[in-house]
C-alpha cells in the first residue's frame, strides 16, 4: 500500500510522530474498528477514528436520534432528529474522511447476533449505556479473543480499561451486573456533555495505539476520572483466576442476555 | 628558530584547511565532515561546545624565546586562558572561538610553528629527554634528532592518516627520561664497541588504556638511520594496523596480534624497502649546550601569558636555543652562563616568575581531565590542587621531592600514571544507588631499557580521600625510605604493602546522607553523575561501571544461593543486572526500582528476549523471584554486553556504522515542498531504507534547511553532509535505527 499525495498531506501531522510515520499510517488505513453505540462515547470515538484514517469502521446502534441526545452526542445534528443514529453517524464520518469505509448495523447487540458482528474487526469500542450490553460485549470479546475498550460515564465521572486476550477483563473486577435499580441511569442521574467526549476520545486513542502496536495500553489498569475535581488516576487491576469468563474454570462458556437495562458505573 | 622546520607547501595546506574551517563556520559543511580534518590539525573541541584547543607541537619541548613571546601574544589576543604546557612538551592554546582559529594558525606559521599532528591518527609531537644536553649520565645530546625527524616526517602526507597515533621519543641515557621504552617508537642513546654514537631502538610500547612496554627492535643503529627506522615503522603501521577498531589500533596491538617474530619480520621487510629506495640519511649534529639551567615550575602546567612574556624576555640573552618545556609541565631556561646562574634566579624571583619551590607538587602532573576534556571522568586538575593544599608542610616532604606523582582523569594515560611513582586514574564508583568519583592508585613504575615495569595497581579510593591518602603515603615514604633508595626500590621493599594498607584505610565510602561531599568531585558544585561523560568520542571508563554492576549482581546471586537473605538478595541481583547496561543508553536510574523499570521499557523485548520478563515483572509487582530466573536474566544481559562493540553500541546500532561508499544512495527532490510536509516526505522516503543506508534530499534555503535536519537528528538519524548548492541545499542522511 502506498500513501497518495493527498493522504500524505491529510495525515501529515500524524505521520510526523516518530511512533507513527508512514508505516504506522498505513497500518491505521488498513485497520478495522467496531464501535458499539453511537451515543455519548461512540460519537467522538467515531469522528476521531474516521478523521485519523481508520480504513474500516463498523457502527452498531438500534436507536433513532432524540433531541435530548444532542447535548453530548456530537456526531448528530438538530436536523437528524428522528433518523436512525447509524445513518446520521455514517454521513458525518464519510464527510469528514471519504477514505473511510463505514459499515452500519441498525440494531442492538444481543447474545444471538454479537459474535457475528464483532467477527472480522481488529478492535472493539464499547460505547453502550447499559450494563447488560457491557457484560455481553465483555463476554463476547473474551470468548472470541477480541481486544476491546470498555468505557462508562455518569454525571462527572468516567472509567475505562482496555482488554487484550490474556489481560484482566471487565468481569475480573465486576462479577455481574448490579441488581436492577441499584445504579441510576444517565436519564435519571444526568451527564455533563464534555465528560462523554473525554472518555470517548480516550477510547479512540487506545484503539489507535493498539493498531500501531505502540505505547502502553490501559490493560490491567482501570483509568478513573472525575471532571468535577478534575482528577485522573489509574488503579492497577489483576486478572482474577476465579473470573467466571476468563478464569481457570470459567462458568460462562456461551453468551447470554441480561434483563435489566441501566447505565454506567456500578458501585463497588 | 624551532627545532623543526615547516615543509615546503605548508602554507598551501594551511590555506586549504582554513578554507574548510570557513566552510564549517558558515555552515556549508557540518561537524561530522569537519572534525576528521580538524583533529589531525591538533584542534580539539573542548567539553564546552564551540570552544577549541590548539595543540602546538614543539619537538623535544624546545622553543625559542621569540616563539614563546609570539605564543603569549596570540594567547592574549584570542584566549582568556593560560598557555598550557603538556607532558609531551607541546603548548596548548585553550578556549579559542572557531572564527579565530585560522588567524591563530597563520600566526603560528609565521613563528615557524605548527599544530599539525597535535591530535588524531598522526605522527605526534616527537619528545626528547628533558635533560638533553645537561644530564650527567647522557651518552650524547639527543634533542637535535627530535627536530630533524619531525622536519622529515611532517613533510610526508601519509603522516596524517595513520590507523592511530604514532608517538616517538628520544632518551639520552638508560634512565629513559623520555619514556622511549613505552612509546610507539623509542630511541635510547648508546655507543657501540667502536665508540660510535647510535641508538638502541624500542617499538610498540605505549600508555593509553592498556599500557605496555615496547620490545627491543635493534640493539644498535647508527645515528643516520633514525629516519629509515621511523619511516619503516610508519609504513608497517599504515599497511597492517587496525583501522576498524580505534580501541585496538595502536602499534602495540599489531604486535599483540602478529607476535614478536612476525612483527619484527614484517618490520625488517619494510626497513629493507625504505633503504632500497635510498632514503636520505640523517646528518649528525654535534651540539654544545653551555652553562646551566633553571626550571621554573608552573602549577598544573598553566603558564600565564604575562609570565611567558617575562620568561621570553629573560631568555633572549641566552640565544635561540634557550627554552624547553619539561614533562613535568614546567619551563626550563637553559644555556645560562655560569656567572649568571645565581643572579638570574634572584631576578626571576624579583619579577615574580619563579615562586616558592614546592617538593612533589612542582613535578606532579595532571591531565586536563573532565573540566575540558570530553573523555574525562574525574576533575584531575582539581584533585591535584586539593593535594597541594593538603601537603601543607613542605619541610617534611624534602626527602621525597623526587617522587613523581601523576594523575589522569580517566583510564587513558594522558597524565602518564603508568610511569608514575605514585599514579592515579579516575573511575566511576557506585555506592548504593549513587555514583561517585574515585581514583585507582598505581605505584612503583620502574623504567629501564633492560625491562620496564609499569606502575602496579594498589587500590581504589574515593576522590574525596585522595589528598589525605597522598599525604600519608608521602610521609610514610619520607620516614621509611633509605638513603639513595629510589621509589621503585622502596616500593618493592616496603611501599607496596604500606600503600595497599593505606588504600584499604581510605577506601571507605560514607552514605550520601552522612557525607554528601564524597558524591561531589573536587572543584565541582554539582553532584557527580556518570551519564554526562557519555558525550565523548570514546567511552573509556564506562566499562568499569558495567563490570561493577555485574559483580554486584553475581555477589547477590551467590549470597542467595548460599541461603542468605534469599528474597532480598535475588531482588538485588535482578536490579543490578537490569542496571548494568542502562548507561549505554544514557539512562541513569535514581534507585533500584527505577533501574528495573527503565530496563523493562528500554531493553526487554528489544535487546533482551521476553523470556527475561518474568523476574523483572516479579520485581516490580513485589512477588518472589526464582533463583533460576534471576540467574538467566543476568546471563542474557551479559550476553548482550558481549555482543556490543568497543564503542559500547548495541548490536543493532552498530549496524549503522557502515562506510558511506558501501551503500547505495536514494535521492529525492523536496525543493518547493513547505514545512513540515518536506519532513514528512523525508521520513516516508527513509522508511523503506535499512539502518545505515543513505538518503540524499534537496531542500530549500530558509525554514526547510533550518528545521528538517534538526528534526531528523531528533528522530535518531545522522546528517552526514549538508552542502549549499545554488539557492538550495543538498543533505545526506544516514538512517538511524
Amino acid at each position: 500500500m502506498r500513501l497518495t499525495e493527498s493522504q500524505i498531506e491529510r495525515y501529515s501531522r500524524q505521520i510526523l510522530l516518530k511512533d507513527v510515520g508512514g508505516s504506522g499510517q498505513e497500518k491505521i488505513l488498513s485497520s478495522k474498528v467496531l464501535i458499539i453505540g453511537t451515543g455519548g462515547l461512540g460519537a467522538p470515538a467515531a469522528l476521531y477514528l474516521a478523521a485519523s484514517g481508520v480504513g474500516t469502521i463498523g457502527i452498531v446502534d438500534g436507536d433513532n436520534v432524540d433531541i435530548s441526545n444532542l447535548q453530548r452526542q456530537i456526531i448528530h445534528f438538530t436536523n437528524d432528529i428522528g433518523r436512525p443514529k447509524v445513518v446520521s453517524a455514517r454521513e458525518k464520518m464519510t464527510a469528514i474522511n471519504p477514505d473511510v469505509k463505514v459499515f452500519s448495523y441498525n440494531e442492538r447487540v444481543f447474545a444471538s447476533n454479537i459474535a457475528e458482528i464483532i467477527n472480522g474487526y481488529d478492535f472493539i469500542i464499547d460505547g453502550t449505556d447499559n450494563f447488560p450490553a457491557k457484560f455481553l460485549i465483555n463476554d463476547a470479546c473474551v470468548l472470541n479473543n477480541k481486544p476491546f475498550s470498555h468505557g462508562g460515564i455518569l454525571r462527572f465521572d468516567g472509567q475505562t480499561m482496555t482488554y487484550v486476550p490474556g489481560s484482566a477483563c471487565y468481569r475480573c473486577i465486576f462479577k455481574e451486573p448490579p441488581p436492577k435499580g441499584a445504579v441510576p441511569t444517565c436519564s435519571e442521574a444526568g451527564i455533563l456533555g464534555p465528560v462523554a467526549g473525554m472518555l470517548g476520545t480516550i477510547q479512540a486513542a487506545e484503539a489507535l495505539k493498539y493498531i500501531l502496536g505502540k505505547g502502553k495500553l490501559l490493560t490491567d489498569r482501570l483509568l478513573i476520572f472525575n471532571a468535577f475535581e478534575m482528577n485522573f488516576r489509574t488503579a492497577v487491576i489483576k486478572k482474577n483466576p476465579e473470573c467466571p469468563v476468563c478464569g481457570k474454570n470459567p462458568s460462562i462458556t456461551s453468551l447470554q442476555d441480561y434483563e435489566q437495562p441501566s447505565c454506567d458505573i456500578p458501585r463497588r | 628558530m624551532s627545532e623543526y622546520e615547516l615543509p615546503e607547501g605548508f602554507s598551501e595546506e594551511l590555506k586549504q584547511f582554513e578554507n574548510l574551517t570557513l566552510d564549517y563556520i558558515s555552515q556549508r559543511i557540518d561537524t561530522a565532515r569537519y572534525k576528521p580534518v580538524r583533529v589531525p590539525w591538533g584542534i580539539y573541541e573542548q567539553r564546552e561546545k564551540g570552544r577549541f584547543m590548539v595543540r602546538v607541537r614543539l619537538s623535544g619541548g624546545d622553543i625559542s624565546p621569540r616563539q614563546l613571546k609570539g605564543l603569549a601574544e596570540i594567547s592574549k589576543l584570542y584566549s582568556d586562558k593560560p598557555l598550557h604546557l603538556t607532558t609531551r612538551g607541546d603548548i596548548q592554546l585553550h578556549n579559542l572561538a572557531i572564527v579565530n582559529v585560522p588567524s591563530v594558525l597563520e600566526k603560528l606559521a609565521e613563528l615557524g610553528l605548527s599544530s599539525r599532528g597535535g591530535g588524531g591518527n598522526t605522527v605526534r609531537n616527537i619528545t626528547a629527554d628533558w635533560l638533553a644536553g645537561y644530564a650527567g649520565d647522557e651518552v650524547f645530546d639527543v634533542s637535535p634528532y627530535a627536530g630533524i625527524l619531525t622536519t622529515l616526517l611532517i613533510a610526508e602526507n601519509d603522516s596524517w592518516s595513520l590507523p592511530r597515533k604514532y608517538k616517538i621519543a628520544f632518551s639520552g641515557s638508560n634512565a629513559d627520561r623520555a619514556y622511549a621504552t613505552v612509546s610507539d617508537l623509542g630511541f635510547i642513546a648508546v655507543k657501540n664497541q667502536a665508540g660510535e654514537n647510535g641508538f638502541r631502538v624500542f617499538a610498540a610500547g605505549g600508555m593509553g588504556r592498556k599500557p605496555s612496554a615496547g620490545i627491543l627492535l635493534h640493539e644498535f643503529i647508527n645515528v643516520p638511520e633514525i629516519y629509515c627506522v621511523a619511516k619503516a615503522i610508519k609504513n608497517l603501521f599504515n599497511k597492517y594496523g587496525n583501522r576498524k577498531n580505534r580501541h585496538a589500533a595502536r602499534l602495540r596491538f599489531l604486535l599483540e596480534r602478529e607476535g614478536k617474530e612476525s612483527f619484527t619480520e614484517k618490520y625488517l621487510g619494510e626497513l629493507y624497502e625504505v633503504k632500497k629506495a635510498g632514503m636520505p640519511p640523517v646528518e649528525i649534529i654535534q651540539k654544545k649546550n653551555t652553562g646551566g639551567y633553571i626550571e621554573i615550575p608552573q602549577f598544573l602546567g598553566d603558564l600565564d601569558p604575562d609570565d611567558a612574556l617575562k620568561i621570553a624576555a629573560v631568555a633572549e640573552k641566552y640565544g635561540d636555543n634557550s627554552l624547553r618545556i619539561t614533562p613535568f609541565q614546567n619551563v626550563l631556561i637553559k644555556n645560562i652562563g655560569d656567572d649568571d646562574l645565581i643572579s638570574l634566579r634572584d631576578s626571576l624571583k624579583k619579577i615574580n616568575v619563579l615562586k616558592k619551590i614546592r617538593p612533589v607538587i612542582d613535578n606532579a602532573v595532571a591531565c586536563a581531565g573532565a573540566s575540558t576534556c570530553r573523555l574525562g571522568i574525574c576533575l584531575s586538575r582539581s584533585v591535584l590542587s586539593a593535594i597541594s593544599d593538603a601537603l601543607d608542610d613542605d619541610n617534611k616532604l624534602k626527602n621525597v621531592a623526587d617522587v613523581k606523582l601523576k594523575i589522569s582523569g580517566c583510564p587513558n594515560s594522558c597524565g602518564q600514571h603508568p610511569v608514575a611513582d605514585i599514579g592515579l586514574f579516575g573511575v566511576v564508583k557506585r555506592h548504593g544507588d549513587n555514583p561517585l568519583p574515585a581514583y585507582n592508585i598505581v605505584a612503583g613504575a620502574f623504567i629501564s631499557p633492560n625491562g620496564s615495569r609499569l606502575a602496579e595497581h594498589v587500590g581504589i579510593i574515593p576522590a574525596r580521600a585522595v589528598p589525605q591518602f597522598i599525604k600519608e603515603a608521602l610521609l610514610e615514604t619520607a620516614k621509611h625510605r633509605e638513603k639513595e633508595e629510589n621509589f621503585s626500590a622502596y616500593f618493592e621493599r616496603r611501599g607496596r604493602k604500606t600503600l595497599k594498607e593505606l588504600a584499604v584505610k581510605f577506601s571507605a565510602i560514607p552514605e550520601i546522607s552522612e557525607s554528601s561531599e564524597y558524591y561531589y568531585d573536587w572543584g565541582s558544585d554539582k553532584q557527580f553523575s556518570a551519564t554526562e561523560k557519555l558525550e565523548g568520542e570514546c567511552s573509556a571508563g564506562l566499562f568499569d561501571l558495567i563490570e561493577l554492576d555485574f559483580k554486584e549482581s553475581e555477589a547477590s546471586l551467590n549470597a542467595a544461593l548460599a541461603g542468605h537473605n534469599i528474597s532480598e538478595n535475588l531482588k538485588k541481583a535482578v536490579a543490578s543486572a537490569a542496571r548494568a547496561l542502562l548507561i549505554t543508553k544514557g539512562i541513569e536510574a535514581g534507585n533500584d526500582a527505577e533501574a528495573v523499570l527503565a530496563f523493562k521499557d528500554n531493553f526487554l523485548g528489544k535487546h533482551i528476549p521476553n523470556s527475561g520478563a518474568a523476574p523483572v515483572n516479579k520485581y516490580l509487582t513485589g512477588s518472589s523471584i526464582g533463583t533460576l530466573e534471576a540467574q538467566n536474566l543476568l546471563i542474557s544481559v551479559k550476553e548482550l554486553y558481549l555482543k556490543m562493540d568497543d564503542s559500547l553500541r548495541l548490536p543493532e546500532q552498530a549496524a549503522g556504522g557502515n562506510t558511506v561508499e558501501a551503500v547505495k544512495i536514494e535521492k529525492r527532490d523536496f525543493r518547493g515542498v513547505k514545512c513540515p510536509l518536506n519532513f514528512v516526505k523525508t521520513k516516508l522516503a527513509l522508511e523503506p531504507l535499512e539502518a545505515g543506508e543513505i538518503l540524499e534530499i534537496l531542500l530549500d534555503d530558509g525554514e526547510p534547511i533550518e528545521n528538517v535536519p534538526a528534526s531528523l537528528i531528533a528522530e535518531g538519524h545522522k546528517i552526514i553532509e549538508k552542502t549549499k548548492e545554488d539557492g538550495h541545499w543538498k543533505v545526506r542522511i544516514q538512517k538511524g535505527t
